[in-house]
């Protein structure tokens, strides 16, 4: 099971596409570390009931280093003590910014791994992942990112395709390989302070589809490059094998995914965690014990979605078995409905096809015994 | 005729992993769908998958 743990909404970066609104980082306090501590406990209570050995928890935000190095040493000493018994690995999305010797240290004592938001070439990083004061942030992080391998630390990227990216995929890619840089490129999604930007940063699946399949092909034949892109090497392995991996493409993301808002409130994912969308809250912390709420959750509509969409269209679809509809919170974009299948339907089904093409032209395919 | 790329083995390396890590209940075919349809265990955790992956993975689609 995979737990992404939010300590605060609160940032020290202003990204045009921020998933989470301004308004709800600057109203966000910090997690108390003690009730950090009673919901620990509640994940062992959890544990010591569920034939699960291993939990991965995510650290992510808002910039999840704003909670301080002292809380994270406190509690991942705690953890260490109280779930010996169990496989606890822990990871944290961070912007990068704040990283230094010290909080590597803590990282590498911890064995976490990092990953983190580069949007490829300066010229487009700067124009979408500005700090609270409206600077550049990209000379700070690919310092950082250098720093963190130099170290010995596993970080891995995370592009968010935008507008921007449109006519540059080949720089992109080109920048990532020199790098050495694995990442994924996912889609800009409207939600929070995306909202506000989409004219200026916002694509279409069409053009989502584009850039993807332009990428894909850059990578698969490059004979130079040492990288990997995640959600490719996904894909490819869930249309060779029909076993769709990862929460994107899965029957049911909820039987594997919880995020825990610093609110207290346990949410379906990391992306529901946002002020606005409390009344998908499946519970608050506070008020109950986790596996009260855990009890609860396949019970409810959001659970059901698995359900709805195999009785959708998307049943008769080629690629349902691949993709299930998509991402759960996609489909909630898509109609304000969470039973709706992903707004990015069309692209995949693009991306798939050219995959699966490839694949086959390679031999990959065929040759998987 | 081209070598295999490095991202053409992360693919097999990956497609071999979940192989793997499935209990087989009867002998592969050679189509592209029918190879894993009867796989009927899928013991990998997705806390493996993301171990595995190096590549940003360990969130997988918040911006």
């Amino acid at each position: 099971m995979t737990i992404i743990f939010k300590p605060t909404y609160s940032c020290n970066f202003r990204c045009k596409y921020c998933y989470l609104s301004n308004e709800t980082k600057q109203q966000s306090q910090l997690l108390d570390v003690d009730f950090a501590k009673q919901i620990i406990m509640q994940l062992k209570l959890m544990l010591q009931e569920s034939p699960r050995q291993k939990i991965t928890i995510i650290w992510h935000g808002g910039e999840p280093m704003l909670w301080g190095i002292d809380n994270y040493r406190e509690i991942w000493v705690y953890m260490q003590k109280e779930l010996a018994d169990y496989e606890i690995h822990n990871s944290m999305q961070t912007n990068l910014s704040l990283v230094n010797d010290e909080w590597i240290d803590l990282f590498l004592q911890y064995n976490v791994h990092l990953g983190f938001s580069l949007d490829g070439t300066q010229a487009i990083h700067d124009q979408q992942r500005v700090d609270i004061q409206g600077e550049p942030t990209f000379e700070r992080i690919i310092a950082n990112y250098r720093l963190c391998k130099q170290r010995g630390l596993r970080v891995g990227c995370i592009v968010v395709g935008s507008k921007k990216h449109i006519g540059h995929i080949p720089e992109l890619y080109h920048f990532m390989r020199d790098e050495g840089m694995g990442f994924k490129f996912n889609p800009l999604f409207c939600s929070g302070e995306a909202h506000n930007n989409m004219d200026e940063y916002g694509i279409t699946p069409e053009e989502y589809a584009q850039m993807a399949i332009e990428l894909f092909d850059l990578w698969f034949y490059d004979q130079k490059g040492k990288i990997t892109e995640s959600n490719f090497v996904e894909i490819a392995s869930n249309i060779a094998t029909r076993k769709p991996t990862g929460c994107m493409f899965s029957e049911n993301c909820q039987d594997n995914f919880l995020a825990l808002a610093p609110t207290g409130d346990v949410m379906p994912c990391g992306r529901f965690c946002d002020n606005d969308l409390l009344q998908y809250s499946y519970g608050n912390l506070h008020k109950e014990t986790l596996a009260e709420i855990l009890l609860r959750i396949k019970k409810t509509e959001i659970y059901k979605r698995a359900e709805y969409i195999a009785q959708s269209g998307c049943a008769k679809c080629k690629w349902y078995n691949i993709c299930h509809g998509g991402c759960l919170h996609d489909g909630f974009l898509a109609s304000g409905d969470f039973r709706h299948k992903t707004f990015l339907c069309s692209a995949y089904k693009k991306i798939f096809t050219h995959i699966e093409k490839r694949l086959k032209e390679s031999g990959i395919a065929g040759n998987n015994k | 005729m081209r070598n295999v790329t490095f991202a053409q083995t992360s693919i097999l390396d990956r497609i071999d992993r979940i192989k793997r890590n499935y209990l087989h209940v009867s002998q592969y075919g050679d189509s592209l769908y029918d190879d894993y349809s009867d796989w009927v265990e899928y013991s990998e955790s997705y806390d493996d998958y993301h171990d595995y992956l190096d590549g940003g993975s360990y969130l997988d689609n918040v911006q």
